[in-house]
This record gives structure tokens, sequence and C-alpha cells, in this order.
């Protein structure tokens, strides 16, 4: 139930999404919004979640839109052009975002206890909904949440009997999901991708990946063509790394750079091009608490360029590049001044001069594109 | 006849900036406890009777003070009380929340469960009966 606080706020959500597309809406061609119309901002303390919204060219924010689940993630469909809100363990269900108001428009469960991951949309009527806590890969009616079909994934599980389905990305007819293969939260013998008909549901071929548990936002870049998996491995051991899969053959890559290069356990990573790449990563101290830091690197040398941010402790949690390219978008989740801070990505400058505060710490991004 | 009011402006004054500023959970500002009470003692039994009334604000349920708020609840009680001291017996009925509310209307007409913590709603109209022997 709303109370009426929340229904101000999405009141609010909707006067400045109108009045941001107005204000746009004169645009004489210049590239001023970087290929979205807004961003969506996943926040969250961890005892409690919502949800703001950030406008690309001025910065100006909506703060929590409406209060969501505090283990939450997005994903924007290109299909139906709707952000969708993943409300894992605990909640175990899904929120439909109106692309306009940015008011949540629908929910469903899918399933108590089952911990989804993603969603990933193949038409308007059908979404396959990855799930932590259960071996079924699960198909619903994306915008009603009807079940449409269940994929047993227990042959590709590992000796608990649960595959660990969890990041799933849409591109090009086909689903890719990665099955993290843990036991007591830690990896097994590998992690693999799924390459899923995004129609029919069959299970084309599993590949095995280079490093375990690929913990990273499963993402399609265009840029580079390719899915860019981001392997964490064992945390406080640097065995993990950044790979692509080809999903014109299908093929890993193998690692085109290290933790062990970069210093410290990946959480996320984004590829702007053949030669620029940006990852967060957890830095174990020699007091044992963790810093995380935002780092450059080159993808084709596997060499680390530079620091763009070090946070006292678990600052950083997943970036974004904007749909074009030329600003990184950064969640800094420090308790003084948490916000999104933003990068060029032409020289990597900072060009927020303070945090674009979003109420509750930023935790994902994801953008709403033209 | 007892009566206790409580007021608690009880707000987090730490650094964390998403908190500062913000009504403490759990901490209602307004709270309020009345009791009325008779008694009479006749041939060596003693009879009691009360009302009470329990009053707590509205209050937020997490630190950010953005989750639902708990909606204010007032709460109605009686009991009643027989003892006879030569034999050491003595018979309490009670009955808490006389009432039996266990849903409460938000400004918005939603129905929100009477609770003081989160998933944790209290009980509606209940009779609680005590025999203590005294032997």
């Amino acid at each position: 139930m709303k109370s009426s606080r929340l229904v101000l706020a999405e009141a609010m959500a909707v006067v400045f999404m109108v009045v941001w597309a107005f204000g746009c809406g004169g645009s004489d061609g210049n590239d001023v919004n970087h290929g979205a119309k807004a961003a969506l901002v996943i926040t969250t303390d961890y005892q409690t979640g919502s949800y703001a919204a950030v406008g690309l060219e001025d910065h100006s924010v909506v703060k929590n839109i409406a209060v969501i689940h505090s283990d939450a993630v997005c994903r924007y469909d290109p299909l139906s052009g709707r952000p969708f809100i993943i409300s894992r363990m605990g909640a175990d269900a899904v929120e439909i975002v109106d692309p306009e108001t940015l008011a949540v428009a629908g929910e469903y469960s899918v399933g108590a206890g089952s911990n989804p991951q993603d969603i990933a949309p193949v038409s308007d009527s059908r979404a396959y909904v990855p799930r932590y806590g259960d071996k079924d890969l699960l198909v619903v009616n994306p915008l009603t949440g009807a079940e449409e079909d269940k994929i047993d994934l227990s042959s590709y599980a590992d000796g608990d009997g649960l595959p660990e389905a969890a990041w799933a990305v849409a591109h090009g007819g086909k689903v890719y999901l990665t099955l993290h293969r843990l036991e007591n939260f830690m990896p097994t013998d590998h992690s693999s991708i799924l390459v899923i008909d995004g129609p029919s549901g069959a299970i084309d071929k599993e590949v095995e990946l280079t490093a375990t548990s690929p913990y990273g936002k499963l993402r399609y870049n265009p840029f580079i063509d390719r899915i860019v998996l981001v392997e964490v491995g064992s945390y406080g051991v640097l065995d993990g790394g950044v790979e692509y899969f080809n999903p014109a053959d299908n093929s890993v890559s193998g690692l085109v750079v290290t933790e062990e290069t970069l210093g410290g356990d990946l959480s996320d990573a984004v590829i702007l091009s053949d030669t620029k790449g940006y990852a967060v990563l957890g830095v174990s101290q020699p007091d044992f608490s963790v810093i995380t830091r935002v780092v450059s690197f080159n993808p084709s040398t596997g060499a680390k360029i530079a620091d763009l941010s070090i946070g006292q402790g678990y600052d950083h949690a997943f970036i974004e590049l904007t749909p074009d390219g030329s600003q990184l978008w950064v969640t800094d989740r420090n308790s003084n001044a948490p916000g999104i801070r933003i990068f060029d990505t032409t020289d990597d400058h900072e060009i927020t001069t303070e945090p674009i505060d979003t109420g509750l710490p930023p935790f994902m991004i994801c953008f709403i594109p033209d | 006849m007892s009566v206790n009011y409580t007021y608690m402006h009880a707000l987090n004054r730490s650094q964390v900036a998403y908190y500062r500023g913000k009504r403490l959970p759990g901490r209602p500002a307004h709270e309020i406890y009345g009791k009325i009470e008779f008694g009479r003692r006749r041939a060596g039994l003693g009879i009691r009777l009360w009302a009470d009334v329990d009053y707590a604000g509205n209050n937020y349920l997490d630190q950010a003070n953005l989750k639902e708020d708990v909606l204010a609840r007032l709460l109605f009680g009686a009991g009643l009380r027989l003892s006879d001291p030569r034999r050491g017996l003595v018979v309490t009925v009670e009955v808490k929340n006389l009432l039996d509310s266990y849903v409460l209307t938000d400004a918005d007409g939603g129905r929100r469960p009477l609770r003081d913590f989160e998933a944790f709603p209290l009980p509606g109209r209940t009779i609680m009966a005590t025999v203590l022997w005294r032997i």
C-alpha cells in the first residue's frame, strides 16, 4: 500500500518526466542527452530500497520514486522500451516500470524463495527469469507474469543440484544465461554460459568460462559486438578477469584483463572500445578490510591504465556507460555524500563536482534510451 | 486511575547523509497509556475490574524513513480479577485488543496490518485467563 508521501513522489516523477520531455524536445540535433532520456537508479542502504530518476542533461533528480526491495537490480528491455526491476531474495518478484512516468506499473511474483536475478525478454509475451534458488529457468509473459514455460537446468548444476542461474541478456533472438554453479556461495569446478533459443527455449550450447562466478552484470556491448563477462572467481583470490563471449560463434575469448593485473576482485566492468574499459574492484587491505576502486584498463593489452576513484569501503557498486559511450556513470555509496559520479570517457576526467544525490546510496544504473 | 504519556523527539544525528535528521524507527513521538480500575472487598472476597487504553503514534520501520509508517494505533483492554485470600485463590480474566482491530486503513484507503515492527503483526482480540492457587 502506498502512503501519501509515496504517491506524491510518484506524482513528482511524472511531472519531472513531462518537464524533462518538453525540455529536451526542442533539441536541434545536439546530442546532449547521450542517447538516453533518463537514468533509472536503483538505490539501497540494504535495509530499504528505492529508485531515483536522473536527467541526462541537467542531472536533475527525482528521488525515492517508490520503495522497492532492498536487494534489487534493474534491466532495460529494448524490445518493449520498459525498464524492469528484479527484486531478489525475500521479495522474489519483478516490477514493471512505466518508461514515461517511471512509476511502477505492475508487479508479479516469480516464486517464493526463488531469488530471481534478472529478466531477459525476447518478445512482448516471453521473457526468461533466471532464479538462483531454483533449478528451473522460468519463462513468463514479461508484462503479466503469467508462466509460459519452465526449463529444467538441473543437468547443468553442480553438486547441490542448483546451477545458480544468474544474469541473462537477450540478443539476436538468443538468450545468454550465466550459470554460477556455486556451493555454499563458493565457486565449483567451472561456471558457464548457456545459449538458449529465445522463441523455443531450446538450449543450443553450454560454454565453460575461463574463470568462475560471473558476478558482474551481463551486457551485450554494441561497441565491440560481444557479450562481456565479469568473472570474480573466489573472493580474496585474484583468480578472475573479464572475458568476451562472441555470439557469432559461441566462443569465449579468454581473459582480456585479469584480476591479478588490476589488483582486486572484480565486481563489474564495462567496455568502451577495443582499447578502453572500466572496472570496479574490491581491494583487500592489510587490516583485512576491503575498499573498492574504479579503474580503467586496456582490453587489447590487458594492462591497467589508471584509477578513476578510490573508495573508503564498499563505496562503489555497479557502473554504466551512457548509450553513446561518452560518459561513465559510477555509483558512489560513501555514507557522507553518496550519489552518482560522472566521468568523461574521452580523457576520464570527472564531470561532476560532487556526487548527484539520489537519496539512498546508488547501487545500479539503467539508462532508458531515446 | 493512572495515566502516562511519553513524548519522544528521536532523531538520527549521525553523519550518514541519508539518515541524518530522520526519525528513529520504532520510536513513536507520542505514547499514552491509561487505566481505570475499581476494586471491592466483601465477605473476604475481592473483585477488581479495570479497563485500559493504549495509544502509540505512527512511526517508521526503517532508518531511511521511506518504508510505510506503522500507523497510529489505539487499543482497548479490560480485565476482571476475583480473589479469595483465605483459600489462596486468584482468578484473572483479561481481554486485550477488545475491539479486535488488526487491520488499519491508511490515508489512501489502503489496509495495513496492525503492527509495531515489520513482519510482526499484532494479534486481534486476545482473551487470557489465569488461575493462581497458593497451596
